[in-house]
């Protein structure tokens, strides 16, 4: 997939935002709302990996360096998807006072 | 979502510290049986094990002997062992010297293996942090 | 594989060598002894270890602890001195000694105590490796 640049990210969600119609606002709600869901899920799979690690490690099976690696992969993602968040929040406030 | 960010070369950095803890474990069993006699030392053939995951290897080479496999994060690392037998020394085939200094490369290799990837994830974080600008 | 297997590993061999270390002591303190209960002079003993795999199922992948096998007495017979004024003297005036040669004992101390130094600084190896692994979650 290569290397996620929230600019890009960033660019092809207010693209969507700022045009209008029917067809492209249907369009716009399927790819949101499924890339906000899977984003999320994603992260709390990560979320989940880390707890498993954790408990792995107590138990004596996994190694310290595999469960910070997991650690740190899930605050990784975490990150990335409030500051999406952060984003779409802004462009709503921006929309919202926009003069039509 | 965020899995373009844990790229190939993070991959490798985990993966290789993977492979320098198994071979720590090696080098502490062959000190502990120092004086075991006719125990045979061994080791990872690192260059070999880098090679092979560098290559993302998944079919067994035939012309060496089959690639040990870890479970390591859900993936699987080939390690290959060495080929090294060790001296006859007189009642088993272990070098204390040797062991000792590849007790000592090892952690180095683990060090600069942590620190490496401790860097990319602060690198990544820094660019989390002023992307949201 | 996780540090507390590793950490008893290192264990076994510093216990191995301490006991060994033991051992020799006991032979260099029964240098001279003529008679022992059994009613020879002192034999030397020897140390035998071996090795004991941590998991059963996979033991190219495990780690290895050592373990004493056994303790047993060195066969090699006793030292004939000539002191045919002793009262242990036999009819032809040789005094039977244990077989405990002090250069041997000594030498074999020192291998031991670097073995179990050894044991001490992958021990401390092992715990910066942890440290550094730990460090990897802090930033």
């Amino acid at each position: 997939m290569g290397d996620i640049k929230l600019d890009r990210l960033n660019t092809y969600l207010l693209s969507h935002i700022k045009t209008r119609g029917e067809e492209t606002k249907k369009i716009t709600d399927k790819g949101f709302k499924d890339l906000i869901k899977e984003a999320i899920y994603k992260v709390s799979n990560r979320e989940r990996e880390a707890d498993k690690k954790i408990i792995e490690m107590l138990k004596g099976k996994a190694s310290v360096h595999e469960t910070m690696i997991a650690l740190q992969k899930a605050e990784i993602s975490m990150r990335i998807l409030l500051s999406v968040r952060n984003k779409l929040l802004e462009a709503y406030k921006e929309i919202m006072h926009m003069q039509f | 979502m965020a899995e373009g960010i844990f790229n190939r070369v993070f991959n490798i950095l985990e993966k290789m510290i993977g492979v320098s803890r198994i071979r720590h474990s090696y080098i502490v069993s062959n000190i502990a049986n120092l004086e075991t006699p006719r125990y045979r030392p061994k080791d990872v053939d690192f260059k070999q094990t880098l090679i092979g995951i560098l290559q993302d290897q998944k079919d067994i080479d035939l012309r060496r002997t089959d690639p040990v496999h870890f479970k390591l994060s859900n993936s699987s690392v080939p390690i290959r062992l060495s080929e090294d037998k060790g001296k006859w020394n007189g009642y088993n085939w272990i070098n204390i010297d040797k062991e000792i200094s590849r007790l000592i490369e090892n952690n180095l290799n683990y060090r600069i293996y942590v620190d490496t990837l401790l860097k990319k994830i602060t690198l990544i974080k820094e660019v989390i942090k002023e992307g949201g600008r | 594989m996780n540090y507390m297997d590793l950490l008893k590993v290192i264990n076994s061999g510093m216990y191995a060598q301490r006991k060994r270390i033991d051992l020799i002591a006991t032979n260099l303190a029964n240098m001279e002894t003529l008679k022992t209960e059994k009613g020879m002079p002192y034999r030397r003993k020897m140390m035998i270890m071996k090795s004991e795999p941590m998991d059963d199922f996979d033991s190219i992948l495990s780690l290895e602890m050592v373990k004493i096998d056994e303790i047993v007495e060195d066969k090699t017979p006793f030292k004939r001195v000539y002191q045919p004024s002793h009262p242990y003297a036999d009819k032809d005036g040789y005094v039977l000694k244990p077989n405990v040669d002090p250069i041997v004992e000594i030498t074999n101390l020192m291998i031991s105590r670097t073995a179990y130094e050894a044991n001490v600084t992958a021990f401390k190896i092992t715990k910066e490796m942890i440290l550094k692994a730990l460090e990897m979650g802090s930033k």
